[in-house]
């Protein structure tokens, strides 16, 4: 299996938002799920994805709430917060504007 | 809404930090654990599973580290943790922590203080309207004007919009209000515009008026004798007060609150009509007795202020047949009267210059304790950045233990502050009479410290922090070889503060040794009589009893008389004015010898003296003959001459017999030379002595109103003061008091700013030697603990110890070589700034340069040689096993 690689800078926080969108979750499923939902490409380190939780809930996007887990124990989970779905559908538009003009530049180069 | 909320979790963050601290721990426990079971369900052991799910994790701690980073609230965590380590570890190294400190504090308490001085004189504006717009126009060298001259300002400028004329200075008297006293008080006759043209309006009642001038009798008092005399009574209009125990006064207003006049230093309490002061006064076009100050229009520049100033001032010389051409002088007036400003301000700034240097050294010093501090932690930063510190982190903290440093020292500084400006003012008092500044710790000298805090905090704080924490860990760990290199490289900014430090001592001690010379020679310098024990006694007559002015003078000299005969009294006179009293009387002198060109300088400086003048000064009489009783109203005028005058007149040091007139009249009686003394200085020690007329009491009687006497005592002549005043009174028992002082301390008070800056420096390049003294030795000392394996290996080849101690005195004296070399020539170049405050001493003098040279370099051996020593005493043994 190659290793799964490194996420672009910059698009974690997209990607964390967009999971949080569906549902509530916790640190170990989000990073469980992006790996999974990305076909085992993208994988997120630990030592980004807590950092990023932290700086997305201090800035309102995303609140944190303590809740019985599916692994049994209490465990800290994430939720989206209306500020956070203004911001997922800005970084959404910012994402696909740089992906379309990237794909563009591939195409014509 | 959304900052609110983000506010409301740093808060709670910062407030339930452990409770958060907890929460993270379990969240990326949690996450640890379920690592851990998935490699279980994997097929590994449960151990094994352990072990790489910690792998795989990575750091836990530098993870947390970044979490908290993103919380925000470690700025302030962190800062309070810093704070309370700095505050733990400087409480483990009192000796460090005081030299630190203490040096701190006298840096930045002097510097405070000196700020506050030049802020009181300086630049604090006058609390009026538009202070900008006020300007003092004054005769050249910043000379009072005469009444009739204001009024021809007043009524001829195109330029001001107002102009107000007040005394000079300001006088004393006693007040009493319904017949008890209220204490003494300081008045000033001012013009009737005075409050109009500075914009004060009182808090109560009115303000003088043009209307009043000739009633005379009206008054307005300043907030704070309201408040003192009158208890801030409101009914206060109307009152009656007696000043100086002769007139009585209306109050019919209050001034504001903070507002006391224009005098810089010198508050008035009472304001009075101009018309205090006797008509003639006031009449006489050259009673040179006021001063001017004038609100330009708006929009006029103060060239054309000058422009016009200088027309009016041509006009009013021809029309007044000026002996010299009025020169007038137009300065800013917005921080008030010039008189403290125009005599303190260069002194002033010069030491400010000076403590800003002290201060240097001094943060210089502390910097050097921090640098070899951090050589010694630096196994401590190395282990807190391998174990995933940042290095911005570690900085933080050293600069957080810098500003508890910084902070200490301020706030010690800010409370010798005072005390030290209130020392300053005690010798601009002795220079000026009393002067009340006030000191309050406003908000402008807490700024100026705070400020002054920060930046020593900026300068030495940052390049130890630097140090200490540059990110050079395998060398750290790895030791010996590498680490002596490092620690040549790591010791360089420390030499070159010590060489900085030198040099700007060395600038400091010239600048010292220089001002004391220069106090040397004035105290040295020939004044042409002697000062030393000789009381000055002022008496009046009571105005009431009528006398003819004959009989005033022999009043006066039966008091002499009768002094004389007191036991101890070697000698007495009196005289129109004391030598460095202040008051000058000065007439052009016409003589058959003497053809001046045209605008040649005619004037000679007279003084009408009784018989025993010369004596009693210690005055020699080169030729000729003293005054006797011989000189009275019925013989022919004579007069005595000083050298100069001689020479200027009369064309030869023999002068006896000699003929001349006063004045310009043809018709003015003609007076003959019977006598020549040597020169005396008149008014200062520093200009050359004046040219001198002497003329005997009862022949020129008019100018001995009261008379001032002088008495050669054998002893302090303070101590006779009551013993001769008692005396006096019971020759005559109508003599008024009018006060007393020593003919020292008028000669003294001419050159309180040459004291003040000598001691002051001098103080200040001493304290300066002692902090390069400490500096220097805390860097030896700091060498060689570095090197004493490399000592112990020079030992144990054989090297004598001698040859250790050279070798290590010789490395510190490059040291202050270059920064003697560096100092003399700021030294030389600063020197130049300073000639006009030197007398008798060339900015370049080779003696300062060479003596600050040599006790530096003296002192700069000394403070290696101690280290020295102690490192040639190793045991070789001893120290190459401990390695």
């Amino acid at each position: 299996m190659p290793k799964p690689s490194d996420l672009l800078q910059g698009t974690l926080d997209l990607l964390i938002l967009k999971l949080l969108a569906r549902e509530p979750a916790h640190g170990w499923s989000i990073s469980k799920q992006i790996q999974l939902l990305s076909g085992d490409v993208l994988s997120v380190g630990q030592g980004s994805l807590y950092p990023a939780l932290y700086r997305l809930e201090h800035q309102g996007w995303i609140s944190a709430e303590w809740k019985d887990s599916d692994v049994g124990r209490s465990a800290k989970f994430y939720a989206l917060t209306r500020q956070g779905r203004k911001q997922l559908d800005r970084e959404l538009k910012t994402w696909q504007r740089l992906s379309s003009a990237v794909q563009l530049l591939l195409d014509n180069a | 809404m959304r900052l609110a909320r983000v506010a409301v979790l740093r808060v709670r963050s910062l407030l339930r930090s452990s409770r958060a601290e907890a929460e993270m721990r379990q969240e990326l426990g949690l996450h640890i654990e379920q690592l851990t079971r998935e490699y279980i369900a994997a097929g590994m052991s449960e151990s094994d599973a352990r072990h790489a799910a910690r792998l795989e994790f990575g750091s836990l701690e530098a993870i947390k580290e970044q979490c908290r980073d993103m919380r925000r609230v470690t700025v302030v965590q962190d800062l309070l943790k810093d704070l309370a380590y700095a505050c733990r570890l400087f409480t483990k190294s009192p000796g460090f922590t005081l030299t630190a400190v203490v040096s701190l504090a006298l840096g930045i308490g002097a510097t405070t203080a000196i700020f506050s001085l030049i802020d009181a004189v300086l630049l604090r504006r006058l609390p009026v309207q538009e202070p900008r717009q006020l300007v003092e126009v004054s005769r050249a060298g910043g000379r009072t004007l005469s009444y009739p001259m204001y009024e021809a300002i007043r009524d001829r400028n195109e330029v001001f919009s107002g102009i107000l004329l007040t005394s000079s200075g300001r006088f004393d008297g006693s007040l009493s209000v319904g017949g008890t006293s209220a204490g003494d008080v300081h008045f000033s006759p001012v013009t009737g515009d005075y409050f109009a043209v500075l914009g004060v309006s009182p808090v109560l009642g009115r303000a003088l008026s043009e209307a009043d001038l000739p009633a005379s009798n009206v008054a307005v008092i300043s907030y704070q004798l309201w408040q003192r005399a009158f208890a801030g009574d409101p009914g206060v209009l109307g009152k009656t007060m007696r000043m100086g125990g002769r007139r009585d006064y209306t109050v019919v207003g209050v001034a504001p609150a903070g507002f006391t006049g224009v005098l810089t230093g010198h508050p008035i309490d009472v304001w009075v009509p101009i018309t205090w002061f006797e008509q003639p006064s006031l009449r006489n076009k050259v009673a040179m007795m006021f001063r001017i100050i004038a609100r330009r229009k708006p929009g006029v520049s103060a060239d054309q202020v000058r422009a016009n100033m200088t027309l009016v001032a041509r006009q009013l010389s021809v029309e007044w047949r000026f002996e010299r051409p009025l020169q007038v002088e137009i300065a800013d007036a917005s921080s008030g009267l010039t008189l403290l400003r125009r005599q303190f301000s260069l002194p002033l700034w010069v030491l400010m210059t000076v403590v800003a240097l002290l201060l240097l050294i001094a943060t210089v010093n502390v910097a050097n304790l921090l640098l070899a501090r951090a050589g010694a932690r630096h196994r401590e930063m190395a282990v807190r950045l391998s174990l995933g510190a940042s290095r911005w982190r570690l900085i933080r903290q050293l600069f957080t233990e810098s500003i508890v440093l910084g902070g200490a020292g301020g706030a010690l500084g800010l409370l010798l502050a005072p005390v030290a400006a209130a020392s300053l003012v005690r010798f601009l008092s002795s220079a000026m009479g009393p002067v009340d500044l006030s000191f309050d710790l406003d908000g402008r000298i807490l700024a100026f410290t705070l400020a002054i805090s920060l930046i020593v905090v900026g300068l030495f704080g940052l390049a130890p922090a630097l140090a200490a924490t540059r990110p050079d860990l395998t060398a750290m760990f790895k030791g010996s070889p590498s680490a002596t290199a490092r620690g040549e490289r790591r010791a360089r900014p420390g030499k070159l503060l010590v060489v900085a430090q030198v040099a700007i001592s060395c600038v400091l001690l010239a600048g010292a040794i220089l001002f004391a010379r220069s106090l040397r020679t004035l105290t040295h310098v020939d004044a042409g009589f002697r000062a030393e024990n000789v009381l000055l006694l002022g008496v009046g007559l009571d105005p009431g009893k009528s006398r003819s002015e004959g009989e005033r003078v022999r009043t006066y000299e039966r008091v002499l008389e009768r002094l004389a005969t007191v036991p101890g009294v070697q000698s007495t006179a009196f005289s129109s004015e004391w030598l460095f009293g202040g008051g000058t009387w000065t007439e052009p002198v016409s003589a058959p010898t003497f053809t001046p060109q045209p605008g040649q300088d005619r004037e000679a400086v007279l003084l009408v003296i009784s018989p025993r003048f010369f004596e009693t000064m210690g005055t020699r009489i080169l030729r000729g003959r003293a005054f006797d009783a011989r000189d009275d109203e019925r013989a022919a005028r004579v007069a005595i001459v000083n050298e100069a005058t001689a020479h200027y007149y009369f064309g030869g040091t023999d002068a006896v017999g000699r003929i001349f007139q006063l004045g310009d009249r043809t018709s003015a009686p003609q007076m003959r030379v019977v006598g020549v003394v040597q020169d005396a200085k008149y008014r200062s020690l520093k200009d050359p002595a004046p040219r001198m007329i002497y003329l005997p009491a009862l022949q020129e009687p008019g100018p001995i109103g009261g008379a001032n006497l002088a008495i050669r005592t054998p002893g302090d002549p303070e101590n006779m003061a009551d013993l001769l005043w008692k005396e006096a009174r019971n020759e005559v028992a109508d003599l008024r008091w009018r006060g007393v002082t020593t003919q020292a301390r008028l000669v003294d008070g001419t050159i309180a700013q040459d004291r003040m800056l000598a001691q002051l420096s001098g103080a200040i390049g001493l304290t300066a030697m002692v902090l390069v003294c400490l500096g220097l030795y805390g860097l030896t000392a700091y060498e060689v603990s570095r090197r004493t394996a490399e000592i112990g290996i020079r030992l144990a080849l054989g090297a004598r110890r001698t040859d250790v101690v050279r070798l290590i005195v010789g490395r510190s004296m490059i040291l202050v070589t270059s920064g003697v070399l560096v100092g003399l020539g700021g030294a030389a170049a600063l020197a130049r700034l300073v000639e006009s405050l030197l007398f008798g001493v060339r900015s370049s003098d080779a003696v300062t340069l060479v003596a600050s040279a040599a006790m530096l370099l003296t002192i700069g051996a000394a403070a290696a040689y101690w280290p020295a020593r102690r490192a040639a005493q190793l045991n070789p043994i001893a120290t190459l096993r401990a390695e």
